[in-house]
């Protein structure tokens, strides 16, 4: 069955068909969403709320992109936003270190634990600029090619190749001096 | 230089247990079951409408049926009176009459 079809069938009111979607795009939309939160309980989470946003708003879906293309835009968004909540917790966390509850000799140490080690990167990824973690994610994460990296960022081929490559270098630069 | 030849593999290594993760099979029946959810939920939303008007209906049915009941209950009513009689009384009717003729 073609994407419009599937597309026309679910407008229809076609449940299996809408289960079909679901089935083919979780893959994905679950790997994006596990690349920008890096957790896997948010992730699901995230790729729930993306497919029941896709089919209240697929009427819409004005088919001049791909529809991949489009669950991906509407995965990031909704990844996006709930970074921007969480942000809230994070920054009382912050102010919680300032005051001294969490010990500065702690953040000092060498890391030394691989689950240390694995948070820093998380950490240092989540401090990239929006549109170099975007780009990284999608090319590292989903291995998409440059073009439809593009598409979905609406930018240039030649845009996507320079974020992903300042991305690595920004992320290199954050953990050696975390790591040093 | 191995430094950096070793934080890109600790990036890369994340990346593929990451990317390794699997996602809850259940994840389409939950969003499936969440989707029926939603669509009970506008059923829903549509109902007190309809219940105010099925409310306001019944009342004015209940109304006119009481009204109309009522007035055929006046139309077909009869002022019969109800004679009581006592048997035993009647019968020394006969023999007070008896009494008299002799």
């Amino acid at each position: 069955m073609d994407e419009f079809t599937l597309i026309q069938n679910i407008l229809d009111g076609s449940q299996p068909d809408f289960e079909r979607l679901i089935k083919i795009y979780q893959p994905n939309v679950f790997r994006t969403a596990m690349g920008l939160l890096h957790n896997k309980e948010d992730a699901e989470e995230i790729t729930q709320d993306v497919f029941l946003k896709v089919y209240d708003s697929l009427s819409s879906f004005n088919q001049r992109a791909t529809l991949s293309t489009w669950i991906y835009r509407v995965t990031i968004n909704t990844s996006l936003n709930f970074l921007k909540k969480k942000k809230a917790n994070r920054v009382l966390f912050s102010l919680s270190s300032l005051l001294g509850l969490v010990s500065k000799e702690k953040q000092s140490e060498k890391l030394v634990t691989d689950k240390e080690e694995k948070d820093a990167i998380r950490k240092a990824m989540q401090e990239l600029p929006e549109k170099q973690r975007l780009a990284f994610v999608l090319t590292k994460y989903e291995e998409l090619p440059q073009k439809q990296v593009a598409e979905i960022m609406q930018i240039s081929e030649g845009a996507v190749e320079q974020l992903v490559i300042r991305a690595r270098n920004n992320l290199r630069k954050n953990l050696e001096k975390i790591m040093a | 230089m191995k430094q950096k030849r070793n934080i890109d593999e600790m990036i890369d290594q994340l990346i593929q247990e990451e990317r390794n993760e699997e996602s809850n099979p259940f994840l389409s029946t939950r969003v499936m079951a969440a989707v029926q959810e939603k669509q009970y939920q506008k059923v829903i939303k549509i109902n007190p409408v309809w219940k105010t008007v099925m409310v306001t209906a019944g009342i004015t049915a209940a109304l006119f049926l009481g009204i109309s009941i009522g007035n055929l209950y006046e139309s077909e009513s009869r002022n019969n009176g109800i004679m009581l009689s006592n048997d035993g009384a009647m019968e020394n009717f006969g023999f007070y009459s008896q009494i008299g003729e002799e």
